[in-house]
């Protein structure tokens, strides 16, 4: 670090070829990570985390868009996750869909319930919205219990099976299921991401963050904010249900008591969220791998071979202990990176590389391309972001 | 807004992709769970034998040397844990015990047991782990009814055994389109047919019931089953309140409203917790309704060490059913097989004072697993994967731990459930004991009705 403080950052123009370079790069290395696991020879279990980590990646990124660029905190977004879930595993088994027919009624439905709960949202703003959001999280696996009929009710629905189709080759064996639901996934991650980065990026992008950073100067301005709002909703719904939809094939079954469809998922999706970086848009889905990660680590500590005999005991006897050693280490991530583990990276990086934004008027900027950008919308306090997202309100 | 183009593209050629994959796709995708039935079923001398016929190629090869178990379990994550942890002691001591004695000749049990906190989201890794991580050749006492469910459909697929599932969902009777999955505990349709029997001898003129239950599949198991044989057991059912599983506050308006009903009988199939804080509840509405004293069936989950204590004075009368021996009875302190138990646990490092009844259910499912893998190995075929799933579905076996004339049973695709042998009984609070009620009910053995 003292080394770093000594050096002067290099000064990139945005834009500059050095600027293309760096996204070229950033591209590949992202490019290579989504698409190595096709060419590794990796367990069936391991392509399973992978999903596992897209879904929660998906699902993040759905409220990232809601939370971290709109501002509007929703602790319900469980419920959409499991209504795509639902209208994935009920039109297969009760209508006998193809699967894949089942994605886009999904994420219309989302959407369309999405855009209703986003309503109230106009009127309501911070805790208040996120009271709302709570009933909803609340509210659906009693829905899912009440409807039993249509949604197999707490017996829920079972044989959600998406096998790969003869056109890619691979076989009904397990790793080939495991690897095709891997490409499914990480085709709707990567749908997801473009969506969010294109609407983040565009015109629709810098209403969003001015909605969340002052409505009233947004209004002002001219931003449709019951437009804007409401949309947001919708498309944050709808790609949460997306990612719902690939859980429960990843699940092969559906059923109320699935903790991602209760309040502990949209929980453990906000939570995903804010360890990767609020209003970034890589930091869900480094948040989903740090999550994902960390957990499976501490709860399987007590298996370490390189712990001492004496501390694997110690934790064998006390198996309670790797969910606290868990969130000891969200806590310390908190503290060390309070802009999530993008935002980190992100000022460590700064003082390597400091890019020069474009000065007005110069064109659209804007590239494809996934590389991280330090000049994008970061939130002004980790505070801001976590509790109260919306400054302004009426 | 027109460098957006390249990126619509590719959105384009990934929804395309996506819509290339629906056109191509056959319509395997939605068909039920018959990974390897088929034909299947009995095979020539009578015994049964699972088809392979849809199974990877390794199904039937030999297991040499060290056989591998797998099974996941609530280890950590709060109530549920605490709750099971001594069944995870009671495998792991069987497994110590069969090893030192030779209970599988030739063979090495190893155990391997993942966490899944109870949650059927982390079944699927964990079980996957083991599968593809430590080679597991077969899982058994797995815990929980969506923990097994969660993933029934692909290690039927693989045709990996799932045996003796820790839950009494009538689904592990499903023989004809799961052969590679069996269930261990009383199957809970089966469980409140016996009530219904002791509630027709308690009351041949019939009586008032009401009906408390989680509202989740395992408390819809009972009710279902209850509403459907009140009618022919003359029992007017008056009240039906539920519970959500997470719901963690004392009953109390439930409770309520089954005591101004003022039912003769009560079953009540709560979850875990719930279980004292019900029996609690009812207690309190007792006192305040004198002369009220409903005779209470309740699920055999319920009747574990730990949650009766729980309950204390609240838990004397409950009537519930039980096909193991009650280890923690100084009536049995002299049994040699229950002196064998407690001195395999002890060796294992279980305390002298510990839960030995719940432990007791981890011990059945060792004992069980190492019984099927006995037969296993010593039938023609040598010990593979089909030969474990073959032998678990010709089995007939009375357990060490199991009340004396109780048999564990399963035939083929016929009787597909190994613990319908009960005895009904009623629990003393004061001196924490069992009395029986009548004798030994066998007359659902191989009975058990399978869901549809």
């Amino acid at each position: 670090m003292a080394i770093a403080k000594s050096l002067k950052p290099v000064r990139i123009d945005q834009g500059s070829s050095a600027h293309w370079v760096l996204r070229v790069i950033g591209f590949g290395v992202i490019v290579y990570i989504a698409l190595s696991p096709f060419f590794r020879d990796l367990k069936a279990n391991e392509y399973g985390q992978l999903i596992d980590i897209l879904v929660y990646g998906l699902a993040a990124t759905s409220l990232n868009l809601l939370v971290g660029f709109t501002g509007q905190i929703s602790i319900g977004h469980s419920a959409f996750f499991g209504l795509g879930a639902y209208t994935t595993a009920t039109l297969m088994h009760n209508y006998g869909w193809a699967t894949q027919w089942t994605f886009p009624i999904a994420v219309i439905l989302c959407f369309v319930v999405g855009v209703l709960v986003g309503i109230p949202a106009l009127r309501l703003t911070g805790i208040y919205l996120s009271l709302v959001t709570l009933a909803l999280a609340q509210l659906f696996p009693a829905l899912v219990r009440k409807f039993d009929n249509l949604t197999g009710g707490s017996r829920g629905i079972q044989n959600l099976r998406f096998d790969p189709p003869s056109w890619t080759g691979l076989s009904g064996s397990t790793v080939d299921r495991a690897i095709w639901l891997y490409a499914v996934a990480l085709t709707f991650m990567v749908i997801g991401y473009i969506i969010v980065r294109n609407l983040v990026k565009s015109r629709v992008g810098r209403a969003m963050v001015a909605v969340r950073d002052n409505t009233t100067a947004a209004a002002v301005m001219g931003v449709n904010v019951a437009v804007v709002k409401t949309v947001t909703f919708g498309i944050s719904a709808a790609l949460c249900g997306l990612a719902g939809s690939v859980f429960v094939l990843r699940q092969t079954q559906a059923n109320p008591d699935n903790v991602n469809y209760t309040i502990l998922g949209a929980i453990i999706f906000l939570v995903i969220m804010v360890i990767g970086g609020t209003a970034s848009l890589l930091g869900p889905i480094v948040g989903a791998v740090v999550y994902y990660r960390v957990d499976e680590f501490t709860r399987d500590l007590p298996n370490k071979d390189w712990l001492p005999t004496t501390a694997k005991d110690f934790l064998r006897d006390r198996p309670n202990l790797a969910t606290v050693v868990f969130a000891a280490l969200l806590i310390l991530l908190m503290f060390v990176a309070p802009f999530g583990i993008v935002g980190f990276a992100k000022r460590i990086g700064r003082r390597f590389v400091l890019l020069v934004p474009r000065p007005p008027g110069g064109g659209g900027g804007q590239q494809a391309g996934a590389t991280p950008e330090p000049v994008e919308a970061i939130p002004a306090t980790p505070l801001e972001t976590a509790a109260l997202p919306t400054q302004g309100g009426p | 807004m027109t460098r957006s183009r390249p990126v619509r593209l590719v959105v384009l050629l990934a929804a395309l992709a996506i819509v290339a994959a629906a056109c191509s796709s056959d319509n395997k995708t939605s068909s039920g769970g018959e990974g390897s039935s088929g034909s299947g079923g009995t095979a020539q001398g009578g015994a049964y034998k699972v088809d392979t016929s849809n199974c990877p190629s390794d199904v039937n090869d030999k297991i040499t040397g060290t056989v591998k178990i797998g099974t996941t379990m609530p280890l950590s994550g709060g109530a549920a844990a605490a709750a099971f942890a001594p069944v995870a002691d009671g495998l792991k001591a069987y497994v110590q015990y069969a090893n030192k004695n030779n209970v599988v000749p030739g063979y090495q049990l190893e155990l391997s047991i993942e966490d899944d906190q109870f949650n059927p989201t982390l079944t699927t890794p964990a079980v996957e782990k083991l599968r593809d991580q430590n080679g597991v050749n077969l899982f058994s006492g797995m815990i929980g009814t969506g923990n097994n469910l969660a993933v029934r459909d692909s290690l039927n697929q693989d045709c990996i055994p799932q045996l003796l599932a820790n839950s009494g969902d009538p689904r592990w009777g499903d023989a004809k389109n799961f052969p590679w999955t069996t269930g261990a505990l009383a199957p809970y349709n089966t469980e409140t047919t016996i009530y219904v029997d002791d509630i027709k001898k308690q009351f041949p003129n019939g009586t008032t019931a009401a009906v408390f239950n989680v509202n989740s599949d395992f408390g819809q198991d009972y009710r279902d089953t209850f509403q459907k044989l009140a009618g022919d057991a003359k029992i007017d059912i008056v009240d039906q309140q539920t519970i959500e599983g997470a719901d963690s506050s004392p009953p109390t308006s439930q409770v309520t409203s089954i005591a101004s009903k003022k039912p003769e009988v009560i079953l009540a199939v709560p979850l875990g917790a719930q279980c004292p804080a019900f029996l609690k509840e009812v207690a309190n509405a007792k006192a305040a309704n004198a002369g009220w004293n409903p005779r209470i069936y309740i699920t055999a989950t319920c009747a574990s060490t730990l949650l009766l204590a729980l309950a204390g004075p609240a838990g004397d009368g409950i009537i519930t059913i039980v096909s193991g021996k009650d280890v923690s009875d100084p009536k049995n302190a002299n049994d040699p097989e229950v002196i064998k138990y407690k001195e395999a646990m002890q060796a294992y490092g279980f305390a002298p004072d510990g839960d030995y009844p719940t432990a007791g259910a981890g011990w059945a499912v060792g004992e069980l697993t190492a019984q099927i893998l006995k037969q296993a190995a010593t039938s023609p075929d040598g010990l593979t994967r089909a030969s474990i799933i073959n032998a678990a579905r010709n089995f007939d076996y009375h357990p060490s731990l199991a009340r004396d004339g109780v048999k564990f049973v399963m035939n083929g695709e016929t009787d597909t459930y190994m613990n319908e042998q009960e005895q009904v009984v009623q629990y003393n609070a004061s001196s924490k004991t069992y009395t029986d009620i009548g004798s030994l009910n066998t007359s659902y053995e191989g009975k058990t009705e399978k869901p549809s």
